[in-house]
């Protein structure tokens, strides 16, 4: 027998000591309408906007209209038990959510709550979920890199710690795999990152969690996850408790990567509960403070000043277009707030180019500053080659004869667009991306077939593991480029012994 | 879009009592509007009746002929025929709950509802009364007292959106949340 009465019963007289006999007084309202996730009420004559409530089922309210005669209160939780006539209490609190190293490694839902079945979250750190985003003088420019592992985005569009940039493309095309790749090449680099699945399905969500878990990154990960069956006030708050939970994180001094995906869903949730509300819709049927949404939510995302521990959170908000249309409402909203897009095109996709990004369009706003200095080094010129292979490849399609200059452009240019390809969640060191691309530029790649690139490339990178080691490792420790003439002398050693499959059918033949 | 019963009840509440203040005929108004939603409250039906298009106008201005015949003042005469002209008779017992908040509020007298377990006397009730008034500060108490057996003991009282919850049921809950929180 485990039980001891004695101890149980000092540990409850030590509990009911905070107990305090006090008389409660509490203003109340009375629920008048009650449906699709929000309700109304009469009274609460003091209520502030955004306060907490509290209906008799213990459901929780949070306010958003104050009316003349009434309040619009959105229900955090099972509406369909709450009925006419209830009553519901003020709180005198906020929406709040918990906070800390506790929640790491987790899967929680909006509230903060696990739904993981892992048991209970033990934290007493709770944040409030809306917060004003740190101001001018709290903050610093963007200056050390963000490596996603992907070649094409470190290279084309690099993204500094701090910064905000949009995923965006439509469906299909690879803009969830972006982030993920890019929270698994967070191993190890002293991230936490923060994964907000707003309005995914169930299923998606799960296949994502065990990927992550999978690379072991969800040693260093915080997922959200607001599902489409949860009411859409849920879906609304989630991204502000995820970027609740990532700031506690970023005024420890420490770095945060934070991940929406996507805010096209949360603007179709928040639009739904504004109509329901009944404030008067706007463009596309949107509230008028839609821009306000995104904006305040977004610029929560910051480097943090030195006087203030330096951290950092690096937001990348996820948008789904119609038919490529980048021109609607809601992604040019997030177009003009964010610090950069990447823009990611299905025909590209389709075609095999993965991942689809579009260097033409995609652009990264103070990425640049972050960037290695060995990769701005070699990935300089990478724009423009890709800029004019794109314009040439559609005039090549009508002439035969093309003199040298143009036959190299387009040479060049289907190996560098060869070269940014990259297979699912295989994130590449930045040393190893600066080797390919220096290889790239210095023209070592233009006698090789164009279907052998990616082989010449795992063959390069274990030829440097095994023989130059020493040459990755100062583009990773330097950030600087080793010296050229021996970067270049290793890699033509190896080229010269690289055989691609072509000229081994060759000599499959002249064997016969 | 028409307005709903909540913004109706306050206008004209407030012009009838601005009206009513204006020519001092505040008490003897405020005594008949009593009556007046007794009689709508004992028969529920009524307002209904009186909104109801399938009954002739002449059998519903006959039903409404009593009230305006019985009632001495003017102005409440006339709100009983606007009301009814306008459709909105059956907002009466609002506009008349909301007057009863400005009158309450003139004289500084507030209702309360008060929930006990066991019946309370006369004198416990003034006493009640009284404490109660020097709480909210209101200089007269009009007390409403019922009795709920499911709250055990101690007293609730409820007032103008305000709970003043001191009663077993709710302390036991919360000692329960204590020690399971």
């Amino acid at each position: 027998m485990s039980i001891k009465a004695e101890e149980i019963s000092a540990l409850i007289k030590q509990q009911l000591e905070n107990y305090k006999d006090e008389l409660s007084v509490e203003e109340t309202g009375t629920v008048t309408y009650v449906g699709d996730g929000i309700a109304r009420a009469h009274g609460l004559e003091n209520a502030l906007a955004g306060e907490l409530l509290e209906f008799s089922n213990g459901v929780y309210g949070m306010v958003q209209n104050l009316e003349s005669n009434d309040v619009g209160i959105v229900v955090l939780g099972d509406f369909t038990k709450i009925t006419e006539g209830d009553i519901v209490k003020r709180t005198g609190r906020i929406m709040e959510v918990p906070v800390g190293d506790a929640m790491i490694g987790r899967v929680v839902n909006s509230l903060g709550q696990p739904v993981d079945g892992k048991g209970d979250i033990n934290t007493d750190h709770t944040r409030p979920v809306e917060k004003k985003a740190p101001g001018v003088m709290d903050r610093q420019s963007v200056s050390e890199p963000l490596q996603t592992g992907m070649k094409a985005i470190d290279s084309l569009v690099p993204i500094g710690r701090g910064q905000r940039e949009l995923i965006i493309g439509d469906r299909k095309t690879g803009k969830t795999t972006v982030a993920i790749d890019t929270i698994i090449n967070q191993k190890d680099q002293d991230m936490i990152c923060i994964y907000v699945a707003i309005g995914q399905k169930d299923s998606t969500v799960r296949s994502q969690v065990e990927t992550l878990r999978r690379y072991g990154a969800m040693d260093y990960t915080i997922v959200v996850t607001a599902g489409p069956s949860e009411p859409a006030p849920l879906l609304y708050i989630a991204p502000y408790s995820g970027a609740a939970m990532g700031e506690e994180f970023m005024y420890n001094g420490k770095h945060v990567l934070i991940v929406y995906d996507d805010l096209s869903k949360q603007a179709d949730a928040y639009r739904e509960l504004s109509l329901i509300l009944r404030r008067p819709p706007g463009r596309e049927a949107y509230p008028g403070d839609i821009f306000y949404t995104h904006s305040r939510l977004l610029e929560r995302a910051a480097k943090l000043s030195d006087k203030l521990g330096a951290g950092s959170m690096t937001a990348l908000p996820i948008i789904e277009t119609k038919a490529g249309d980048v021109s609607a409402y809601i992604p040019t909203n997030v177009i003009s707030i964010t610090d950069g897009q990447i823009f990611l095109d299905s025909d590209s996709f389709y075609s095999g180019i993965r991942p689809a990004i579009d260097a033409g369009t995609s652009v990264s706003r103070v990425g640049g500053d972050a960037q290695v200095k060995a990769m701005k080094k070699v990935a300089g010129t990478l724009r423009l080659d890709l800029a004019s292979y794109h314009e040439l490849e559609s005039f090549a399609q009508f002439g035969s004869d093309l003199d040298a200059a143009t036959q190299a452009k387009l040479n060049r240019g289907a190996r560098t667009v060869e070269v940014l390809k990259q297979p699912l969640h295989s994130p590449l060191s930045v040393s190893k991306q600066v080797l390919i691309l220096f290889a790239l530029t210095n023209g070592f790649l233009d006698k090789i077939q164009v279907e052998d690139i990616l082989t010449f490339q795992d063959g390069l990178f274990d030829y440097f593991d095994g023989s130059h080691k020493d040459l990755l490792d100062e583009i990773a420790t330097t950030g600087q480029l080793p010296d050229t003439d021996k970067l270049k002398a290793a890699v033509q050693e190896f080229s010269d012994t690289f055989q691609g499959s072509a000229s081994s059918e060759e000599d499959a033949k002249a064997a016969k | 879009m028409s307005l709903d019963e909540m913004t109706v009840a306050k206008r004209y509440s407030k012009a009838l009592f601005e009206v009513l203040v204006e020519n001092e005929e505040l008490e003897s108004g405020y005594e008949e509007l009593k009556q007046i939603r007794l009689v709508f409250q004992d028969n529920p039906q009524l307002s209904s009746v009186l909104t109801n298009a399938t009954l002739a106008e002449s059998e519903r201005k006959s039903l409404i002929a009593p009230f305006i015949e019985g009632a001495t003042s003017k102005y409440v005469k006339n709100l009983i025929q606007m009301t009814f002209d306008y459709g909105r008779i059956n907002y009466l017992v609002s506009i008349i709950n909301q007057f009863e908040i400005l009158y309450n509020e003139k004289n500084h007298t507030i209702h309360a509802d008060v929930i006990t377990a066991v019946a309370i006397d006369d004198a416990q009730e003034k006493r009640l009364a009284d404490e109660f008034g020097k709480r909210v500060g209101a200089e007269k108490v009009i007390l409403n007292s019922k009795v709920d057996e499911d709250i055990l003991g101690g007293v609730i009282m409820k007032s103008a959106g305000k709970i003043f919850d001191g009663s077993l049921q709710t302390k036991l809950n919360q000692i329960r949340r204590t020690l399971l929180g």
